[in-house]
């Protein structure tokens, strides 16, 4: 693709850089997380996936931002379609894991259907409000289509069962719709919904989950297991202080209290050793990644490009609430691994196409 | 899309942009504080933990409830036996480790913890690793010495079943196994851990739930290899429920050795509540064996056995139950006036039926035969005659109220129903109607018809208190030793719909079974006073014979040979024990299955305290 000056004033450059940066204190917290001074050769092979990782990332990326979006707008139904299609595959072939049919393998690779469903619903949704012919706010009777289209991934997903999946389905969904517009008396019985929905669920809860929930509420009920995590987590961030005890100076890390550490508790890794100022920097640098997605989607060229800009703002948004809010003891322990920083190679392979995604609605904008 | 749709929704989403720029802003404020407040509030309190942060939790196992017997006698208890563990994330390098184990501990399988030891998740390093169960005295004074060179292992005490009469109750107790990868995915074992134990039959798997416990955390203090300095307990463990049984375990003990060389299973019932008081299966195993991981050579031996000792035979073994079956038919004969006490038939050794002969044991004949005397010496002519009069849908009504064909409801897993047949039945599954000849066979204990010697003695417990049946029982009593509580278990009876006389009736017939001469048990009488037996004996065929066949004589094959049942209760006046002896192949009843029941009625009568 020729890039001609004018085209090249149109790239949003701080997104792709906020990205990068993310990705490299990510990188130096994982190799921290997973250094140990007894062996010591200078990259751990966790170090070197993720790395790996990065450079078929950055390839996702690039072809992401380089399809126009409008054809994402043309597939939406189909992916849409085929999400649903493996997310029943799975409930009937799927691999069991600890419990949980999550996995698919197909030709050698396992993977996990409800990581597209996220996606496969932003694309949906995104497509039926831009297309939807009467103007917003709509009402109830006018969103019982895109409920339905939340609410079946949602019963397929929770059937698997994974709960936090299930649930960031429904929240960014609510953020799409809530930005497509709703009115307020919607609104109103929503919540009221919601709440009567959250009182019935507890009944159809596995016992582990609500275990969890009760852990989340006294964790001193489970002090192995996840009470466990959250109490070792909080004394990690809590030790960093105002300065932090240093680049690969955190004694948490290095003695290994920390499961799970270079994973969904990267954040406490990073916090321990860089203090109050990095990890309020770190934040900021987030809401600041998170604000430009704002931006984009407010400028887009069209509302479809507006309502799949929030949706991806949207999916960055939830897993950063919950992840880091997890960490801090605000939230129970889901398994939500941090954007672009976390170990795990779909994980951040996702992420870094959805990047590609905003960079590919910002550069189609037209100012209004 | 109109233009008025389309700048409708752009304004729209200009105006819910605002929105969302609040709730972002409100979710950096919420987490920023939250940060201010663990970092630099409660920073100092939180590097104060980190410093002292040698902390590890780990798991206490619960104690398992006691089984007893019902003179509190311990059944299954727990001993300490020394476990060894590795510490995954202390191990630097676990070939050298398991190598040097292996120097110390001769049946170590060292490609089997490493394998082990490369597939623990990195989150789980921190949980100790089980690489043996069970160490001896040796073994643990070899470790201790050699302690130094081995960074990363662990020696914990751990309870270890133990069963004190291991193979004379293994069938009843049960055993525990480990848990395996499947289970652990399921909900309902989300408290149990890859190592755990689950009781996979009898008492501990039927109450595994509630014997079980609940473990408990000890936090333990530990220094930069990983040695432990220090420990206390953060949660204490509730050790399980224990459970207090019906059995005497001197009589299982002493039903166990007289069986010992027979296959086939012995049922002892209080025939007053319906507690079971011995349930001997033969052959049987050591439960131990099972307590820790169980030796290849020894699970060989155990399941290739011929005999099935795995297989409790009083409540799996189903068997015709011959002649034992004849008091049954006699009562349901006699309450619906088919016969009478006084109504004789004539026995010249067979029955014809149309134009098929169906032949008594004495070819003889035994002559004009009245119920009693049809009890006493088993004529099968006798029988031939109801069953051509008693409608076979009639006999399965009795046989129900007498708990046959169907589960006891005992509290043992794996429990077979028998079968009694009815005309439905044969309607429905060989498309076919019942026929009288049919019904001459189940008249005597013989076709279709199968009983399991748990349901016979069950069946037996109305003759002997003169009507009313038990739902046997096999567990007396189950109490939390935290709370003290106890809670007793529940059990159906009720009064048979049977007249009283006709139950005396048949009560003196099988005392004159085993009393009066020409009575088929008559050589195995009780002759001590008070202690007297009544009872049945019954042949049940494994394969249909021609009488000629029988006369030819020779040795049958031992497979072939009938199995062998008597049952019986004492002491006649005043009952105090209902048995059922059933013995794989063992010929005729009267000689081989009644001795076994007269000694253990003789050893019981006078050795317990009644």
């Amino acid at each position: 693709m020729q890039l001609g000056r004018k085209k090249v004033s149109r790239l949003d450059f701080s997104t792709p850089i906020i990205t990068l940066v993310l990705f490299m204190i990510g990188m130096l917290t994982i190799y921290s997380a997973t250094y140990a001074p007894e062996t010591a050769s200078w990259l751990s092979p966790v170090d070197r996936r993720q790395l790996a990782w990065f450079f078929i990332g950055l390839a996702g990326m690039g072809i992401s931002f380089a399809i126009d979006y409008h054809m994402y707008q043309k597939i939406a139904y189909v992916a849409y379609g085929t999400a649903i299609i493996l997310l029943v595959l799975v409930l009937i072939i799927g691999k069991t894991s600890m419990g949980a049919q999550r996995w698919l393998t197909i030709a050698g690779f396992t993977f996990q259907p409800s990581e597209l469903t996220k996606l496969a619903v932003v694309l949906g949704l995104s497509r039926f409000f831009a297309e939807r012919r009467t103007s917003p706010p709509y009402n109830l009777k006018e969103l019982l289509i895109p409920f339905c289209m939340v609410g079946l991934p949602f019963i397929l997903v929770l059937k698997q069962p994974d709960l936090g999946t299930a649930l960031l389905i429904v929240l960014i969904s609510l953020v799409i719709i809530f930005y497509a517009g709703i009115t307020r008396r919607a609104i109103m019985t929503l919540v009221f919904a919601g709440i009567a929905a959250a009182t019935c669920g507890w009944q159809f809860l596995h016992d582990y989950q609500r275990q969890r929930i009760l852990i989340f509420l006294n964790p001193d009920i489970d002090p192995q297991g996840a009470g466990y995590h959250i109490a070792q987590s909080k004394i990690a961030v809590g030790s960093g202080g105002l300065w932090g005890k240093g680049f690969l100076k955190g004694t948490q890390n290095l003695l290994h209290f920390l499961p799970e550490q270079h994973t969904d508790f990267i954040f406490s890794v990073f916090a321990e050793q860089w203090g109050f100022l990095g990890a309020a920097l770190l934040i900021s640098l987030y809401l600041l990644f998170l604000l430009r997605g704002l931006v984009i989607s407010q400028e887009a060229k069209d509302p479809y490009g507006s309502y799949l800009a929030i949706g991806i703002t949207a999916t960055f948004f939830w897993q950063f609430c919950i992840n880091i809010g997890m960490v801090l003891g605000l939230m129970p322990v889901v398994g939500i691994p941090l954007p672009l920083m976390s170990y795990g190679g779909t994980s951040l392979l996702t992420s870094m196409i959805l990047v590609g995604m905003l960079l590919n609605i910002h550069f189609r904008k037209q100012y209004f | 899309m109109s233009v008025i749709d389309l700048k409708a929704k752009q304004e729209q989403i200009a105006k819910n942009g605002k929105i969302v720029l609040l709730v972002l802003a409100l979710a950096g404020c919420i987490l920023l504080i939250r940060l201010w407040y663990l970092q630099i509030i409660k920073g100092e309190h939180y590097n104060q933990l980190s410093q002292n942060n040698r902390i590890r939790v780990r798991r206490v196992r619960a104690l398992r409830g006691i089984i007893y017997d019902r003179n509190k006698n311990i059944v299954a208890d727990n001993h300490p036996g020394f476990n060894l563990s590795i510490i995954p994330e202390n191990i630097a390098d676990i070939k050298a480790v398991a190598a040097e184990l292996g120097k110390h501990l001769a049946t170590l399988n060292e490609d089997r913890i490493i394998k082990e030891f490369n597939a623990i998740p990195s989150y789980l390093r921190y949980r100790p690793l089980k690489i043996k169960n069970n160490l001896t005295r040796d073994e643990l004074a070899l470790l201790e010495a050699h302690k130094i060179d081995l960074p990363g292992i662990l020696i914990e005490v751990e309870p270890i079943r133990h069963y004190p009469y291991g193979e004379a109750c293994a069938h009843l107790i049960g055993y525990q196994g480990f848990i395996n990868e499947q289970e652990l995915g399921q909900p309902s074992y989300a408290s149990y851990y890859a190592d755990d134990l689950v009781g996979r039959s009898g008492i501990e798997a039927q109450y595994e739930e509630l014997l079980r416990g609940t473990d408990g955390a000890r936090q333990v203090e530990v220094n930069a290899i990983g040695r432990e300095l220090n420990s206390r307990i953060i949660m204490p463990t509730e050790a399980g429920n224990n459970i207090i049984l019906t059995i005497d375990i001197d009589l299982q003990q002493y039903l166990h050795e007289l069986m010992q060389d027979s296959p086939g299973s012995a049922v002892a019932i209080d025939p007053h509540s319906g507690d079971i008081l011995a349930m001997v299966s033969s052959p049987s195993f050591s439960n131990n064996l099972f307590a820790t991981r169980i030796s290849q050579t020894d699970w060989e031996a155990i399941s290739n056995n011929p005999l099935r000792p795995l297989q409790n035979r009083a409540i799996q073994g189903q068997y015709p139950p011959g002649s034992t079956f004849k008091p049954i038919i006699a009562a349901a004969a006699l309450e619906d006036n088919i016969v009478t006490p006084k109504t004789r038939f004539f026995c010249g050794g067979s029955f014809q039926l149309g134009s098929s002969t169906f032949r008594c044991w004495n070819k003889y004949g035994h002559g004009e035969v009245n119920v009693s005397r049809s009890l006493k010496e088993s004529c099968d002519v006798y029988y031939y005659q109801i069953g051509n009069q008693l409608p076979i849908d009639r006999i399965a009504h009795y046989c129900s109220l007498f708990g046959l064909g169907k589960k006891s409801g005992i509290s043992l897993p794996q429990e077979k129903a028998g079968f009694i047949p009815t005309s439905s039945w044969k309607l429905e599954h060989f498309h076919d109607q019942w026929y009288r000849g049919e019904t001459l066979s189940v008249a005597i204990g013989q076709g279709y018809i199968l009983t399991t010697p748990l349901q016979m003695a069950a069946a037996y417990v109305p003759f002997a208190n003169s009507g009313t049946y038990y739902q046997p029982r096999l567990v007396a009593e189950i109490s939390n030793p935290q709370t003290q509580g106890k809670h007793s278990t529940d059990q159906e009876s009720y009064r048979l719909p049977i007249a009283q006389n006709h139950f005396e009736l048949i009560r003196e017939a099988l005392w004159k079974v085993v009393n009066e001469k020409h009575g088929t048990a008559y050589n195995q009488r009780i002759t001590a006073a008070g202690l007297e037996m009544a009872g049945k004996t019954g042949t049940a065929q494994v394969v249909a014979q021609t009488l000629e066949e029988v006369e030819e004589g020779g040795e049958v094959p031992w497979q072939y040979r009938d199995h062998a049942w008597f049952v019986a209760f004492a002491p006649y006046r005043n009952p105090k024990i209902v048995i059922s002896v059933l013995v794989e192949h063992g010929g005729h009843g009267g000689s081989t299955a009644a001795p076994i029941a007269q000694q253990a009625i003789i050893h019981y009568l006078q050795h317990s305290d009644l």
